[in-house]
């Protein structure tokens, strides 16, 4: 499973070609080379699915560059002011002719001039600064702002790294604005544990000249931090403006929501008693308590979306703990076993397992208490064909039923196994290394790499269109083959992996070879599947892929 | 020793048949027990009748069903020498050649003693004597053959005549207090008798407007069903309650419906539940209309706490007893994993047969086809499903993720 880090890539124009490459045709064609640059600025992010290579925070960076435009703008007419004022000092009978309005303005030309030169300068400055020295720039500064000890943040490339992760992994994007599970990329960085307010700007100005009216709107979103910072962030739209302030509202719930200007803002921003401070930071902290009390309890719901069946056949989604408590004491205090099942709606995961029921059959308070995990088959209603049994007194009964209602599966390590023998189970043969018989489930939150035979190497940069058009193109030759694998990104020797090729001779000729292997403490693991249509391939690595149950049920170890 | 009968079976009619109100079936069945067991042969065929099922007795009063033990019970009345186990008999079909050889009379004597009885007002034997009438028992006590009549006419005469005596006895008998008479009444004259006889379907609902106002809990129900089809609705909804309250268990689904819809009534979720569930219990057969809306009650939560495993439960149970499928609620389950194992393709099957405008089935087949869950990736046709949704905010909400592209217009998921 070893590979090269050799990414399999769309081609598009790198920093710093892409700015060369529109310069060059900004000096060829003029304002022609417009819509030519905005098709290329398009075309380049296109070939960069998964966000720009390197990183949005570097890329906002460079987007100063834009900056160097207005710049241009402040410097040239402030030269052409001052070369105003030169001229007239070579010429000064022509100075003699200007009426007075224009001798005040020639008069002015130095000051002005200079003061353009000066501000051109200085947007000249910033832009080059944050698009060449990004650890100077302001949108890193802003990050280390945000850090708990700004003096010991780490190099730029980290803090950016830092951003550009979270975004990708969780960032939903409404106009420029990417808002991730930490992290809010606008014009600068906001840390979403530290937003207190997010007030919406949206004025409509009014310019007369002459006799032309122009009419400009401004879209803001302003972000208040709780030490009282702003970041500021402009949209090009109502629509994108109110979609951020939406997703707002769901990552920092706890937040004050607001216009700008109002009597939230300014008194979240204009406090100056420690008092009041306190006072606005508690009844923020009251709200965020609040609301993570009402998701637990939803959670709490969300694992008890399951379906108690009791000893009598009876039914019901509103379990609580004392119900089950009752249940598993009920032979001592009945004197009757009462075997009860609880069957999630969604089956649950854990321990590199999915598993769809759990039977018990209660001993009560000093016998012993059997309780069966039936693994998920990976068809709705289809049953299992293995399951772990164990017999445990009370309280880890009540340890394992408990874990159970939040919707986790308990170690299996010490679990028997079982395989369904018609209408009931048998005892499974224990291996040597004690290891399932069965392929465990794909890992959620392991990454994915490609590796297609043939090609140079594997990549984590593709998408499942890459995944199906090579699982489509595979054929019956010794390097045609496609491994689809994951790895612990916290220890990298642990894997799992599923891959395809089609058998070269034997019975099998001519099939597709499915198999899913993963690293064991007993060493490695393979799992072997058989068929003939590509599509039941497709099937599996698209389940696999999406993180979505496979149906192991068909698979043989070998 | 009562009027007509001993004083625990006169007890145990006044509770079973005459006065349904009291709600002492019960208490009735149980003197027919005790009885019995004291050896007093009316109340075995009564026992036995009881034993029969809810259409011989009322079914509100829940007694068991067990017809072997009814039709021994029957049999050891006719040996007894209870005449109107005998005729009873004669009705149920337990009599034989053998039994009626060695029952202690004849069937003509019988019929004697219950007519005596009926003529002096006993409402059971009036309706004994009008269902001997009605069901054409009676060439069999006559002992009449073909060979007595002299010609065809006189065979439709004497049928016409004798089948039209049971009109009489059975308004008697109701009259007098013995509803159930009512019911062959009814059938009478809505079906009159073929070749002989008119049916005169007025009168039948005269019968039932009749019982109603005389307060027969099943009278309520039969005339609420007149009303109803007549399209007197919220007439037929006061009816409906007023039998449920007295405990008819074929008006309580009504009863329940009427709250639900709030006709007539002030809308009442919770009691509405209340009947539903009592209509689930009763020993009736129409039960998949209550089983569909106590199946809603509980996924919504509406008048009794949510329970998504016992309404799943009670929605497949309807459908599975060819009753009308919840399309959306059963989709929803399925789709969400509510009460049941989720499983796409099973909800796919039951929203896609929706075919009225409902926005939260239209969200959940739009997730369904954008996500490609059940069925093949579909973004276009499931963003068209959840336009069809229109303001329903998940489904504005889950029209965010996707976009139409640039060129083209096809819909995308935004990435």
């Amino acid at each position: 499973m070893d590979s090269k880090d050799t990414s399999k890539k769309h081609f598009y124009l790198k920093w710093p070609w892409n700015v060369i490459v529109y310069i060059i045709l900004v000096v060829v064609f003029r304002v022609f080379a417009i819509p030519v640059i905005l098709l290329l600025v398009w075309w380049n992010k296109k070939q960069q699915p998964d966000g720009p290579e390197d990183g949005y925070c570097l890329e906002r960076t460079r987007g100063r560059l834009i900056g160097l435009i207005p710049a241009a703008a402040f410097g040239g007419g402030g030269a052409l002011a001052l070369w105003f004022f030169y001229l007239g000092q070579t010429l000064p009978e022509e100075v003699e002719r200007l009426d007075d309005k224009m001798r005040i303005f020639y008069y002015l030309c130095p000051f002005l001039g200079a003061g353009a030169v000066l501000i051109g300068i200085f947007l000249a400055y910033r832009s080059l600064r944050d698009a060449l020295y990004p650890e100077k720039s302001a949108l890193a500064q802003s990050i280390r702002d945000q850090l708990r000890y700004p003096d010991e943040a780490p190099p730029v490339k980290e803090l950016f790294a830092m951003v550009d992760q979270d975004l990708k992994q969780n960032g939903q994007w409404c106009g420029k604005m990417g808002i991730g599970k930490e992290w809010v990329l606008g014009d600068v960085v906001s840390a979403i544990s530290r937003i207190r307010g997010v007030f919406s700007r949206v004025e409509r100005h009014t310019h007369h000249a002459g006799q032309r009216t122009q009419v400009t709107y401004t879209y803001e979103i302003w972000i208040v931090d709780d030490r009282q910072q702003r970041q500021v962030t402009s949209f090009k739209s109502e629509k994108q403006l109110e979609e951020a302030i939406d997703c707002l509202r769901h990552r920092a719930p706890a937040a004050v929501f607001g216009r700008y200007d109002s009597k939230e803002y300014n008194d979240l921003v204009n406090t100056k008693e420690e008092m009041e401070q306190y006072l606005q930071e508690r009844a923020y902290q009251q709200r965020k308590a609040q609301l993570e009390e009402q998701q637990r309890q939803q959670q709490e719901r969300l694992a008890q979306n399951q379906v108690l069946t009791f000893p009598d056949g009876s039914v019901t989604s509103r379990i609580t703990w004392d119900t089950i408590r009752q249940l598993l004491l009920s032979p001592s205090q009945t004197g009757e076993a009462s075997p009860f099942q609880l069957v999630p709606g969604i089956p649950f995961q854990g321990q590199g397992h999915a598993v769809s029921r759990l039977a018990c059959i209660p001993g009560g308070a000093m016998e012993q208490t059997r309780i069966l995990l039936e693994e998920y088959s990976g068809s709705p209603g289809k049953p299992g064909r293995y399951a772990w049994s164990r017999d445990v007194y009370f309280s880890e009964a009540e340890m394992v039923l408990r874990g159970w209602l939040r919707g986790e599966i308990p170690p299996l390590g010490d679990w028997e196994r079982m395989e369904r023998d018609g209408r009931t189970w048998r005892y499974l043969e224990h291996r040597k290394d004690g290891t399932s018989s069965i392929p465990p489930q794909p890992h959620r939150d392991w990454p994915w790499r490609m590796t297609a035979g043939g090609d140079s190497g594997s990549t984590s940069d593709f998408s499942w269109d890459d995944l199906e058009k090579a699982l489509s193109a595979l054929v019956q030759e010794t390097d045609s083959y496609l491994i689809l694998e994951q790895r612990d990104p916290e220890n990298p020797q642990q894997y799992w992996f599923i891959q395809c090729a089609v058998a070269l001779e034997g019975p099998d000729a001519g099939m597709y070879a499915v198999e899913i292997g993963c690293s064991d403490p007993g060493g490695p693991l393979l799992w072997e599947w058989m068929t003939a249509d590509v599509q039941d391939v497709i099937t599996y690595f698209s389940n696999a892929y999406r993180y979505r149950e496979l149906d192991v049920s068909g698979f043989r170890e070998i | 020793m009562g009027q007509f009968f001993s004083d625990p079976v006169e007890q145990a009619l006044q509770y079973i048949y005459y006065d349904l109100r009291a709600g002492q079936g019960q208490e009735g069945f149980r003197l027919l027990q005790q009885a019995v067991q004291d050896g007093d042969a009316d109340a075995f065929c009564l026992l036995a009748r009881c034993l029969y099922g809810p259409e011989y007795t009322w079914p509100g009063h829940n007694f068991p069903i067990d017809g072997e033990a009814g039709d021994y019970l029957m049999r050891q009345s006719v040996l007894g020498g209870s005449a109107i186990g005998a005729l009873l008999s004669l009705r149920s079909g337990v009599m034989d050649r053998q039994l009626a050889e060695a029952m202690p009379m004849t069937l003509q004597e019988a019929f004697d003693i219950v007519l005596d009885k009926a003529e002096h007002g006993e409402p059971l034997c009036q309706m004994i004597i009008g269902n001997a009438y009605y069901w054409g028992d009676f060439p069999e006590i006559q002992g009449k053959t073909r060979e007595d009549f002299r010609s065809d006419d006189a065979i439709e005469s004497y049928l016409r005549e004798n089948y039209a005596k049971c009109e009489d006895w059975l308004w008697k008998s109701m009259r007098s207090g013995m509803s159930s008479g009512g019911v062959n009444l009814a059938n009478f004259y809505r079906e009159g008798k073929e070749g002989l006889i008119s049916p005169q379907p007025e009168k039948a609902i005269e019968v039932y407007r009749y019982g109603a106002e005389k307060g027969y809990p099943s009278y309520y129900f039969y005339y609420a069903n007149e009303l109803y089809d007549q399209g007197k609705k919220e007439d037929a909804f006061d009816l409906y309650r007023r039998g449920a309250e007295l405990g008819e268990p074929r008006a309580f689904f009504w009863a329940g419906y009427s709250y639900e819809l709030g006709v007539g009534v002030s809308k009442d979720f919770a009691r509405a539940a209340q009947y539903y569930q009592q209509a689930l219990s009763a020993p009736i057969e129409a039960k998949v209309n209550p089983a569909n809306r106590l199946g809603m009650f509980y996924y919504d939560g509406r008048g009794i706490e949510q329970d998504y495993a016992k309404s799943f439960q009670l929605l497949k149970w309807a459908e599975d007893n060819g009753g009308p499928v919840m399309l959306y609620y059963l989709g929803a389950c399925y789709a969400n994993g509510q009460g049941t194992q989720q499983d796409y393709a099973k909800a796919l099957g039951y929203l896609e047969q929706i075919d009225w405008n409902c926005r939260e089935a239209f969200y959940l087949l739009g997730k369904l086809y954008c996500n490609g869950l059940g069925t093949a990736e579909n973004i276009p046709k499931g963003v068209e499903y959840l336009q069809k949704a229109g303001e329903y905010a998940p489904a504005k909400e889950e029209l965010k993720h996707y976009k139409k592209t640039l060129f083209g217009g096809k819909w995308v998921r935004r990435k």
